[in-house]
C-alpha cells in the first residue's frame, strides 16, 4: 500500500508544475531554517543595543537588519520558522491521529454511534472553536508549549475525521472486510491491517493540508500574545512585534510575514496537489 | 419499394476520437448508417464498442475532448460544421434524446412540469397556460398515472420508470423527427423495461418517428428494431434487417451475442458471460480482425488482415469467414 | 419544511446549552480567580467581594444561577470592570464587530462567488489560472499578515487610507479592515463556487439539459447555479465562525473598538462573566447563521425538505 501511494505520487505529481515548485520552496524553507545557525554568526537572542534598528544590508552580516534590541532579524526569523514548523508538524500529527481514530471508529461502528459521533463533529465545526483554544491557552501557564500544542491540535482533527469516516464507511461494505469479519478476525486487527492502510492515501494528503492550518493557529495565538513567549519566538510573535514597529522598521514585519506566507502557500499547494492524486473522491 | 423516403439521420464514415496525454484514442473508426422516418435502427455491442459515441458525438453530447470526422447529416444538412448555437436549435427540437439513467437525468431542484414547459417555451412551441396544457397532455401520452399532480412534483418523488417516461415526454415534446435512445431501459426493472419499450414503439408508429435504439442487450433491440447494426471495437461488424440478423447471424460475434440471450431464455441461472475474454482496449487493438482473440473460428488470416464490411444479400458482414445461413 | 425547521431550532437550543455548560466549567478549571491580582486587598474584603459576586457558592449553584440569568437575558456583572454589566460592555462593542463582520462576509460572497463561477466557466483558460493563483495566495495570507502589510503599504507608505482606527465605520477607515477580513473568506467562497459549478456541469442532468437544446446561459442559470451553490451554503455556518475569529485579529491590528478584545482580555483577567458573555453571544450568532444556512440548503435542494 505504501508502495502504491509512492508510485501514484511519483507518477502524477511531476505533471503539476505548481506542486513541484511548492515542494521545492518548502524544502528550501526547511533547509534554511535548520541550517541557518551554521551560516550566520549571530545568535537569535544576542542583544546589541548599539546596532538597534539597523535596516537590512551587508553591514556586520545583519542581512535582514536588526530589531529594537539589536537582535539579528535573520537569526530571529529562522528561529521563529523552526518553532513554527515544529509546532505545526507536531500539532498536525496529533490532530491527524485524533481525526483518524475518531473517523475510523465512527465509520466502522456505523449506525447510531456513527451518527452521534459525526453530529459532534458537525457541532464543533459550526462553533467559533478558536474561542476554546484561546481559553485553553490562557488557562494554564502562558507560553507552555505543551498546552499550546494541545490547544491547537484540538481544532485540527475535524476535517480528517470526516474524510476518514467516509472512507471507512465505504470500506466496511467491501468484500475483503466482510470476509475478514465473517472469518472472525478481531476488530482491532481488521482496523489495523485492512482499514488503516486503505485510508492512508487521503490521510497523507489532508495531513499535509493540516500542517499550515496548525501553523496559522499557532501564529494566531502568538500574535495575540497567547502563544510562545520571549525570548523564544515564532513567526506569529515576530509578526506581532514587527507590526508594532512597522512605521520605522518595516523589515521587522516583512521578514517573518514573508516567511510565513511562503510556508503556508507552499504547504497548501503541495497538499492540494497530493489530494488530487491520493483522494479517490477528487480523482477525475 | 417505389419511393424510399430520404433518411432523417445519415452517418458516413464517422470517426470519433478522444485526444489525451497518451495520444489519440479512437472510439469510433468509420461508421456508416442511415435512419428513415418511422424506422427503428438498433445498435448493439458491448460497452466500449463505441455505439453511444457514434450517435452522441455528432450532436456534441460526448465528452468535450471528442473530435469527430466524416459526415453526419440531419435531413441532408451537415451537423459537424454547426456551432453550439445552431446545434441548440437541433437538439431537443429536431432530435430528442433519452439517456440511460433516469435517476440522474432530471434537474433535481425543478419540478417535472417546469422542465417540460421549459423545453416547449425555449423552442417556441407554446407559452404559459398553453405550454402547461401541452405538458399535461404529454404526461398523459407517456401514460404516467395522475399526471396533473406529477406536474408539480420534484424528480425525487417519482420512481425510475416514471422518470424515464418523463424524460421520453421531454424528448418528444417538440415533435422531433428523430429519437436517440441510449440504453433507455438498462437502469429499469424488467417489467418496467417492457412498458417503456412498448411506449417507444407506440410513439414511433404514431408520429412516424425515426428511432435509434442503442443497447448492449439484443433482447431489448430485437423488440423494436427494423434494422440492426452490431458494433465491435469502434466498427460495424454486421448490419442487416432485424429478421435476417436475428434468425441467421453472419458474424461470429453476433452469433455469440445471440447465443447469450438464447441461453438466458432457457435457464435464468445459466452462467452469464457467454463470450470468452474481454472487449479489447481501444489503445491496444489486436491486429487484423479485432475480434480474432475471442473468435472460435479465427485462423492466421484473421490475425493479419482486417476484414471489410461486405454486402451479402440484404445484410453486410465484416468477417473473412461469415457463418453461412 | 416546518417540522424540519422546528427540529433544527430545538437542536440549536440543545447545542447552545451544551456550549454554555462546557464553557462554564472549562473556564473555572483554570487556576486563579478574578481578584487575584489585587494583592493589596484584605482577605476579608476579598471574601466580601467573592460573596457579592456569588463566587463563594458551590460551582453547580453558580452554574444554575448563571443559566437562569441567561434565560432572563442577563449576562451578569463584569468582574473586572467595576459596576458595569457584561451586556453593557458587549452592547458597545458588538455593533462595531457585527458591521465589520457583515461587511466582510458580504464582500467575500459578492466577489468570491462570481469569481468562482467565472473561473469554472472559463475552465483551464487565463481567467481560471489567474483566479487559482489569487485564491491560493489569499488563503495562505492570514489576517495578521495581510492586515499589517495593507496598513503599512496603503496607510503609511502610499497614504491613501488611514492606517488604523475606525471613526465610527466611515468608509475610508473601513476599507482596509474589511478587505483584510474578507480576503480569506473570499478565496474560500470562490474556490467552493468554482468546484461546485464544475462538478454540477459534469453531471448527467446537465448533459440531459444540453440534449434538450437549452443553450449555455439557460442551462447555467436555470439548471446549474442552484445545485452549484450547495457546498457554498453548507460552508456558510463555518464561514461565520471563521469571520468572527478573524475579527479578533483585525480589531487588534487596526485598533477597532469592537467586542473581540473582550475575549482575550476577559480570559487573561479571569473575568468569567465577560468571557462567558462573549461565548454565548458569538455562539448564538454562529448557530443562528448555521440554522439560516441549513434552511437555505433545504430551499436549494428539494430532496432535503422531506427529511
Amino acid at each position: 500500500m505504501a508502495g502504491s501511494i509512492l508510485a501514484s505520487v511519483g507518477a502524477e505529481l511531476p505533471r503539476h508544475r505548481a506542486v513541484l515548485a511548492a515542494a521545492l520552496l518548502l524544502a528550501a524553507l526547511c533547509l534554511m531554517a535548520l541550517a541557518a545557525p551554521a551560516f550566520t554568526q549571530h545568535a537569535p537572542d544576542s542583544i546589541n543595543l548599539a546596532q538597534a534598528g539597523s535596516p537590512p544590508g551587508l553591514d556586520d552580516a545583519h542581512w535582514w537588519g536588526t530589531d529594537r534590541l539589536g537582535r539579528d532579524v535573520f537569526a530571529r526569523t529562522m528561529q521563529g520558522l523552526r518553532v513554527s514548523l515544529l509546532i505545526g508538524f507536531v500539532a498536525a500529527l496529533v490532530s491527524v491521529a485524533i481525526g483518524v481514530a475518531w473517523g475510523v471508529l465512527a465509520g466502522y461502528s456505523g449506525g447510531r454511534i456513527d451518527a452521534a459521533m459525526m453530529r459532534i463533529v458537525d457541532i464543533l465545526y459550526a462553533l467559533p472553536f478558536v474561542f476554546f483554544v484561546i481559553i485553553l491557552a490562557t488557562l494554564f501557564e502562558r507560553g507552555d508549549v505543551l498546552v499550546l500544542l494541545a490547544a491547537i491540535a484540538s481544532v485540527g482533527w475535524l476535517t480528517t475525521a470526516r474524510i476518514v469516516r467516509g472512507q471507512t464507511l465505504a470500506l466496511r461494505r467491501r468484500e475483503f472486510i466482510e470476509a475478514a469479519r465473517a472469518m472472525g478476525v478481531p476488530t482491532g486487527q481488521i482496523l489495523w491491517r485492512h482499514v488503516l492502510p486503505n485510508v492512508a492515501g487521503p490521510v497523507i494528503a489532508y495531513a499535509t493540508l493540516t500542517v499550515p492550518q496548525m501553523i496559522l493557529y499557532e501564529s494566531f495565538l502568538s500574535f495575540l500574545g497567547l502563544g510562545v513567549q520571549e525570548p523564544l519566538a515564532s513567526l506569529g510573535s515576530l509578526i506581532s512585534e514587527g507590526a508594532r514597529d512597522m512605521e520605522t522598521a518595516p523589515w521587522l514585519l516583512l521578514a517573518p510575514a514573508g516567511c510565513l506566507t511562503a510556508l503556508t502557500l507552499s504547504l497548501n499547494v503541495l497538499g492540494d496537489g497530493l489530494r488530487d492524486v491520493l483522494d479517490p473522491r477528487t480523482r477525475p | 419499394m417505389s419511393s424510399i423516403p430520404a433518411p432523417v439521420l445519415e452517418l458516413r464514415d464517422l470517426v470519433v476520437q478522444f485526444v489525451s496525454r497518451e495520444g489519440p484514442l479512437v472510439a469510433v473508426a468509420g461508421v456508416t448508417l442511415a435512419v428513415r422516418p418511422g424506422e427503428c435502427v438498433g445498435i448493439v455491442g458491448e460497452s466500449g464498442a463505441g455505439k453511444s459515441q457514434a450517435l452522441l458525438a455528432p450532436f456534441r453530447l460526448a465528452a468535450s475532448a471528442a473530435q469527430v470526422g466524416g459526415i453526419a447529416q440531419l435531413h441532408g444538412e451537415g451537423l459537424l460544421a454547426l456551432d453550439e448555437h445552431a446545434l441548440d436549435r437541433v437538439r431537443g427540437a429536431q432530435v430528442g434524446f433519452v439517456f440511460q439513467d433516469p435517476m440522474s437525468s432530471l434537474t433535481p431542484h425543478r419540478t417535472i412540469g417546469d422542465q417540460i414547459i421549459e423545453v416547449l417555451e425555449h423552442h417556441g412551441r407554446a407559452r404559459g397556460q398553453a405550454a402547461r396544457e401541452r405538458a399535461l397532455a404529454l404526461l398523459h401520452k407517456v401514460r404516467i398515472d395522475d399526471p396533473a399532480r406529477r406536474l408539480d412534483q420534484y424528480p425525487h418523488e417519482l420512481s425510475g420508470g416514471q422518470r424515464q417516461r418523463v424524460l421520453i415526454a421531454i424528448a418528444v415534446a417538440c415533435d422531433p423527427a428523430l429519437l436517440i435512445a441510449d440504453e433507455p431501459t438498462t437502469a429499469l426493472d424488467v417489467t418496467v423495461q417492457a412498458e417503456v419499450l412498448a411506449l417507444l414503439a407506440e410513439l414511433r408508429v404514431e408520429r412516424r418517428l425515426a428511432v435509434v435504439l442503442v443497447s448492449h442487450d439484443f433482447g431489448v433491440v430485437s423488440r423494436l428494431a427494423d434494422r440492426i447494426f452490431v458494433m465491435y471495437a469502434g466498427r460495424v461488424v454486421e448490419e442487416g434487417p432485424a429478421s435476417v440478423v436475428l434468425a441467421a447471424p453472419g458474424h461470429p460475434y453476433t452469433a455469440a451475442l445471440l447465443a447469450c440471450i438464447a441461453r438466458m431464455d432457457d435457464a435464468l441461472d445459466a452462467p452469464l458471460p457467454p463470450i470468452p475474454g474481454q472487449p479489447p482496449e481501444p489503445r491496444a487493438l489486436p491486429t487484423g480482425c479485432a475480434f480474432h482473440p475471442r473468435c472460435p473460428r479465427a485462423v492466421v488470416r484473421c490475425r493479419s488482415e482486417s476484414p471489410a464490411l461486405v454486402a451479402d444479400g440484404p445484410r453486410a458482414v465484416a468477417c473473412h469467414f461469415p457463418l453461412s445461413p | 419544511m416546518m417540522r424540519y425547521a422546528l427540529a433544527r431550532i430545538i437542536g440549536l437550543i440543545a447545542t447552545l446549552l451544551l456550549l454554555v455548560t462546557a464553557a462554564f466549567f472549562v473556564i473555572r478549571l483554570a487556576p486563579g480567580g478574578p481578584f487575584d491580582e489585587e494583592r493589596t486587598i484584605l482577605p476579608q474584603v476579598r471574601a466580601n467581594l467573592e460573596a457579592a459576586y456569588g463566587l463563594d457558592a458551590p460551582l453547580t449553584i453558580q452554574y444554575a444561577r448563571y443559566v437562569s440569568g441567561l434565560l432572563r437575558g442577563d449576562l451578569g456583572p463584569s468582574f473586572k470592570h467595576k459596576d458595569v454589566r457584561v451586556s453593557e460592555l458587549l452592547g458597545a462593542g458588538l455593533p462595531v464587530s457585527a458591521s465589520l463582520g457583515a461587511a466582510a462576509l458580504a464582500l467575500a460572497l459578492l466577489c468570491g462567488v462570481p469569481l468562482g463561477f467565472c473561473a469554472a466557466l472559463q475552465r483551464a483558460r487565463v481567467l481560471d489560472h489567474a483566479a487559482s493563483v489569487l485564491i491560493a495566495l489569499m488563503i495562505a495570507l492570514p489576517a495578521f499578515v495581510l492586515g499589517p502589510v495593507l496598513s503599512l503599504v496603503f496607510g503609511l507608505w502610499l497614504r491613501w487610507l488611514p492606517a488604523a482606527g475606525w471613526n465610527d465605520g466611515s468608509l475610508g477607515y473601513a476599507v482596509l479592515p474589511v478587505l483584510t477580513l474578507a480576503a480569506p473568506a473570499l478565496a474560500y467562497s470562490a474556490r467552493l463556487a468554482r468546484t461546485g459549478l464544475l462538478e454540477v456541469l459534469g453531471s448527467d442532468y446537465i448533459r440531459a439539459a444540453r440534449a434538450r437544446g437549452l443553450g449555455l446561459r439557460r442551462i447555467v442559470v436555470a439548471h446549474a447555479l442552484r445545485p452549484a451553490l450547495l457546498p457554498l451554503v453548507s460552508w456558510l455556518g463555518p464561514a461565520v465562525a471563521f469571520v468572527l475569529t478573524g475579527s479578533l485579529i483585525v480589531e487588534t491590528v487596526f485598533g477597532i473598538p469592537g467586542a473581540g478584545r473582550f475575549l482575550v482580555e476577559g480570559a487573561l483577567n479571569r473575568d468569567y462573566t465577560l468571557v462567558m458573555g462573549m461565548i454565548v453571544v458569538y455562539g448564538v450568532i454562529t448557530l443562528l447563521c448555521n440554522l439560516a444556512a441549513d434552511l437555505a440548503y433545504g430551499w436549494l435542494d428539494p430532496r432535503v425538505r422531506r427529511r
